[in-house]
């Protein structure tokens, strides 16, 4: 259903209030007054004959005819608007009659007011008086009605659309004010509206406004600061977490003394490897490794020095991996693990050579001014192409199996256990 | 009779007429006060005055018995049930009689001698009687009602002489009434 707009409302509203108030006028006061004429008319009517009457009656009692004749060509000249009257005696001869012709055929069709002659002695009917009044008047009285309601509408009509004009300046103001209004834009701060000086309804309401508006805006600042405030916040709080959960993480990744990652992280990571080889239909090589003779050398220069060479190994195999794919992990007490992705059996037994190498050169290590002597490791090689027959926990075990037989191959060697 | 004898008496009478000044009787007047005589009656206080029945008196000289007969006829024409509950009695006396009128509530005179109607003046106004004369004239007399014969017909009322005799009539009958007064035509 389509809206009205207000001004549309009012101007509405007004109109028929116009229509009714005039129909009103018609019906209350300009149809009451024709009705009271109306009514003063057959009043006048009534008392022309009950004042003739007597007069009429008295005279035909006495047989003086004429003098009735007299005295109705008397009552006619008098009532100018008398355009009838007859008089019969009681056997019903007409004594007197006049006929105004011209006014009385303009009546078109009419009553005439009659009554009888009543004897004032005998009160028996003596003859019969018949009247009729112009109506002239009263379609004088119901043109000038007419035309003062005629000017009345026409008087309001023109007021009307004084009132009209009138309150479309008065909308425009409106107007304009919702325009500024819905062209503010908050972020750009564009509000060009300021106090009025008028006191009306319009002036009031753009005052309320731009009151509303400045006190939105120095919230809005005021938010605006407290947001500030709470990025920063929220900005070194986020620090704090990730540098929380990076610590966190590397803890949980990472075996505090080595610097390596652990073996829940190996674990993770090795599952991350073995479905990419698996999908990539990829050889995946894991080394398990394992210090030589290492509770003979805590038991030699103690656990803080043993904890050194745990460290120093840990980065030697370390930096002999080169790719980012490759993880050494901390296995066990002196035992570590390898994961060569990508990596067939003949480059698994090529990167554990240089590792083990690597461990041979390093001549002893050192803590607080203890030197140890060099050290040697036992490798175990398990290589497979990752297939989905295949438990990739038996890479792992297969390859401790290999550590196991390099162990009781005299130590400091390398031993490979082709797994398919 | 012969014709002759009437003829005679015909030319005596209006002789007798002329020499008393007298006026012919119009019978369409007589008709009026035929009417008028038992309603001025009831129309006035003699209504009161009224036993059973309404007495009227009508005086004539001799040569005025025809006129006097015919208004007497004119009566009973006119009321020949009487008036509301009234029968009406008109009686013709001669003036010397006029004895015989005392209870009469209205006199009617036909023309006469000036002291005869003197007579009847003196007379109604002790008895309270209303009087009534066929002459307007006799109101300078000092009698109380006749018709004026204008150019309309009308009652020709001497309030002077009713007021004497505290006779009233009633109002409406004065409104349609022409008032005497004395030395005025």
């Amino acid at each position: 259903m389509p809206k009205i707009s207000f001004q549309l409302k009012i101007i509405l509203s007004i109109v028929f209030f116009t229509l009714f108030v005039s129909t009103l006028e018609k019906s209350l006061i300009h149809d009451n007054v024709i009705t009271q004429f109306q009514k003063i008319k057959l009043s006048k009517n009534k008392l022309l004959i009950d004042t003739i009457s007597p007069i009429l009656s008295l005279n035909f009692s006495l047989g003086l005819e004429d003098a009735n004749r007299d005295y109705l060509a008397q009552i006619t000249k008098q009532n100018a608007d008398l355009v009838f009257s007859k008089l019969t005696n009681k056997e019903n001869i007409i004594v007197y009659s006049h006929t105004n012709t011209a006014a009385h055929k303009a009546e078109g069709e009419h009553k005439h007011y009659s009554q009888s002659i009543i004897d004032p002695i005998t009160l028996e009917s003596i003859g019969h008086i018949e009247v009729h009044f112009s109506s002239a008047e009263l379609q004088e009285l119901k043109h000038q009605n007419q035309m003062v309601t005629l000017k009345v509408m026409g008087i309001v009509f023109t007021l009307l659309l004084l009132f009209i004009l009138f309150i479309r300046r008065e909308f425009k103001d409106l107007q304009r004010l919702s325009e500024h209004v819905l062209s503010y834009d908050p972020a750009r701060n564009n509000f060009s509206l300021t106090l009025s000086k008028s006191s009306d309804e319009v002036g009031i309401v753009q005052n309320a406004i731009v009151s509303m508006v400045c006190k939105l805006n120095t919230y809005t600042a005021t938010l605006d600061e407290m947001n500030r405030s709470l990025e920063e916040k929220v900005f070194i709080r986020t620090k704090e977490l990730e540098e929380a959960n990076r610590k966190l993480l590397y803890l949980a990744t990472i075996d505090p003394l080595t610097q390596i990652a652990n073996r829940r992280h190996f674990e993770a990571h090795f599952q991350e490897m073995w479905a990419l080889s698996l999908r990539k239909n990829l050889s995946i090589s894991i080394i398990m490794c394992d210090i030589d003779f290492f509770k003979k050398i805590n038991d030699t220069y103690g656990h803080q020095v043993g904890d050194a060479v745990l460290k120093g190994i840990a980065q030697i195999i370390k930096s002999s991996l080169q790719r980012s794919s490759d993880l050494v992990a901390r296995y066990g007490g002196e035992e570590f693990v390898i994961l060569l992705y990508d990596t067939d059996k003949d480059k698994a037994l090529e990167s554990c050579k240089k590792i083990q190498q690597n461990i041979r050169n390093t001549d002893g290590y050192v803590f607080q001014n203890i030197k140890t002597e060099p050290v040697t490791m036992s490798f175990g090689i398990s290589t497979t192409i990752a297939n989905k027959d295949f438990d990739q926990d038996d890479l792992i075990k297969n390859a401790d199996i290999a550590l196991y037989k390099a162990k009781n191959s005299g130590r400091d060697c390398i031993v490979s256990n082709e797994s398919l | 009779m012969s014709k002759t004898f009437r003829l005679m008496m015909s030319f005596f009478l209006i002789f007798h007429a002329l020499a008393l000044h007298a006026v012919t009787y119009d019978q369409d007047v007589l008709y009026i006060f035929s009417k008028m005589i038992p309603r001025f009656v009831l129309m006035s206080s003699q209504k009161e005055k009224i036993k059973t029945d309404i007495e009227i008196c009508i005086l004539h000289e001799e040569m005025d018995e025809l006129a006097a007969t015919t208004l007497y006829e004119a009566i009973y024409n006119s009321y020949p049930k009487g008036i509301l509950a009234y029968k009406i009695d008109p009686m013709l006396y001669n003036y010397t009689d006029i004895n015989a009128c005392k209870d009469s509530q209205l006199i009617f005179l036909f023309n006469t001698q000036e002291t005869n109607i003197q007579n009847v003046v003196k007379f109604a106004s002790k008895q309270q009687i209303m009087t009534l004369a066929y002459d307007s004239k006799l109101l300078e007399s000092g009698i109380d009602m006749s018709l004026f014969l204008g150019r309309k017909t009308t009652p020709y009322i001497n309030n002077e002489s009713l007021a004497n005799k505290k006779i009233e009539l009633d109002n409406i009958l004065l409104r349609i009434s022409k008032i005497f007064h004395k030395g005025v035509e």
